[in-house]
């Protein structure tokens, strides 16, 4: 392997858990970060050395991710009602059951909701890292960033109230 | 003084101007209804965050290790030539001059071929590989590569989105992409390496490299993900079809 590969295999932890926050399974997760992996090295001539390769990357696989949502017939804002009656824990989010809650929460945010979570809370960009990963001014950023942990914050309230 | 939510995210996320931050910390200070507002903000970043954090922690499956390995690379001291421009001087051998249409260094498509890149002997006139390419290209498997100094390397292989399987590939004097195309192979893109650069200040050249030009139309010519060794060699026993 090369630099830039070894580079590649280091990110790999956080390429996971970027994705883990945008899907719903382990295995459509690392599935995306295989596609990302595999369009990041056909197109590695387009990165430039002085640029993140991390978010590189990142745009990659939001790429990846809307293109496999897209083509999964999804049309971004998951508007399924909260599930009633699920018996799920309150606060440590040790407990399996409560981890699962704010998944389910995540997955009912719009993607592009989702894709400012992810970045700014999951992987801790900056607004300005964040907005160039997305590709959209900040103040788009921030309105999503904060219209998404808004709606978390009531859906996870509700379920523990 | 109505302080959105917005601020208090800022706030936390440590995205909040100086001076804008004084002024709401004095706030907080004085209003017990916005510090439990900010608390509930803090509560759910830390539980997001936890939600999540472990993934970094969990060891990585080995699929995905071997896609970022699944590459042909420079090896330890090799430098990686660039495809370079060909100066008025001989690329093929023989003492032929390049003519200046050459200059540019790329055959694409339906390009005009110059008799010297027919005279190496590998790509024909109408584009179609020959000799010691074509064989490469029935036969050769990127896990398997041949050794010595004028072997043709074969890179990645994968399906196109026009259909065909195509495989990057690197001889003595060309590196490209060629795609199967009937019995054949037609050679969709063609830079000339430059043979001169070996043993040039103690670096061998770096043999099995694809120049940039030919992975970026590998990359926006692929379906899906180059073949790992199995599906390279499913690919081969059925004629590359």
């Amino acid at each position: 392997m090369d630099a830039f590969q070894r580079d590649l295999v280091a990110l790999l932890p956080r390429l996971r858990r970027f994705a883990r926050s945008l899907t719903r399974s382990v295995t459509d997760a690392d599935d995306l970060v295989q596609t990302a992996v595999e369009r990041g090295l056909a197109r590695r001539s387009q990165w430039r050395p002085d640029t993140s390769l991390a978010s590189w990357m990142f745009t990659i696989m939001k790429h990846a991710w809307i293109d496999e949502t897209r083509s999964r017939g999804r049309r971004g804002a998951v508007t399924a009602p909260p599930e009633l009656a699920e018996g799920v824990a309150d606060g440590g989010v040790a407990d399996p059951l409560a981890r699962t809650a704010v998944e389910r929460a995540m997955e009912r945010l719009p993607s592009d909701q989702r894709l400012a979570v992810a970045l700014v809370l999951v992987e801790g960009l900056s607004y300005a890292e964040a907005s160039k990963v997305l590709e959209i001014p900040e103040g788009t950023l921030t309105s999503r960033l904060v219209r998404g942990r808004t709606a978390l914050m009531a859906e996870l309230q509700g379920l523990g109230g | 003084m109505e302080i959105s939510d917005q601020t208090l995210i800022a706030y936390l996320d440590g995205e909040l101007p100086e001076a804008e931050r004084e002024a709401l910390e004095a706030a907080l200070a004085a209003d017990a209804g916005l510090a439990a507002r900010l608390q509930a903000h803090q509560a759910l970043a830390d539980q997001v965050r936890a939600a999540f954090g472990g993934v970094a922690d969990e060891p990585v499956p080995e699929r995905l290790t071997a896609a970022v390995a699944a590459r042909p690379v420079d090896s330890g001291n090799v430098v990686a030539f660039p495809s370079r421009r060909p100066a008025a001087t001989r690329l093929w051998g023989g003492g032929t001059a390049i003519a200046a249409s050459l200059a540019v260094g790329v055959l694409i498509g339906q390009a005009f071929l110059p008799r010297t890149v027919v005279g190496a002997g590998v790509i024909g006139p109408d584009m179609t590989a020959r000799g010691a390419l074509s064989q490469a290209l029935d036969r050769q498997l990127a896990s398997a590569p041949p050794v010595g100094p004028t072997a043709v390397k074969i890179g990645i292989s994968f399906r196109s989105t026009a259909g065909p399987v195509c495989r990057t590939f690197r001889t003595n004097a060309v590196a490209g992409l060629a795609c199967r195309r009937g019995d054949g192979w037609r050679v969709r893109m063609a830079v000339p390496t430059d043979p001169q650069a070996a043993g040039q200040g103690g670096y061998a050249t770096a043999a099995s490299a694809i120049p940039p030009e030919v992975m970026a139309l590998a990359g926006s010519t692929i379906d899906g993900r180059p073949f790992d060794a199995g599906a390279e060699a499913r690919a081969k026993a059925a004629g590359w079809r």
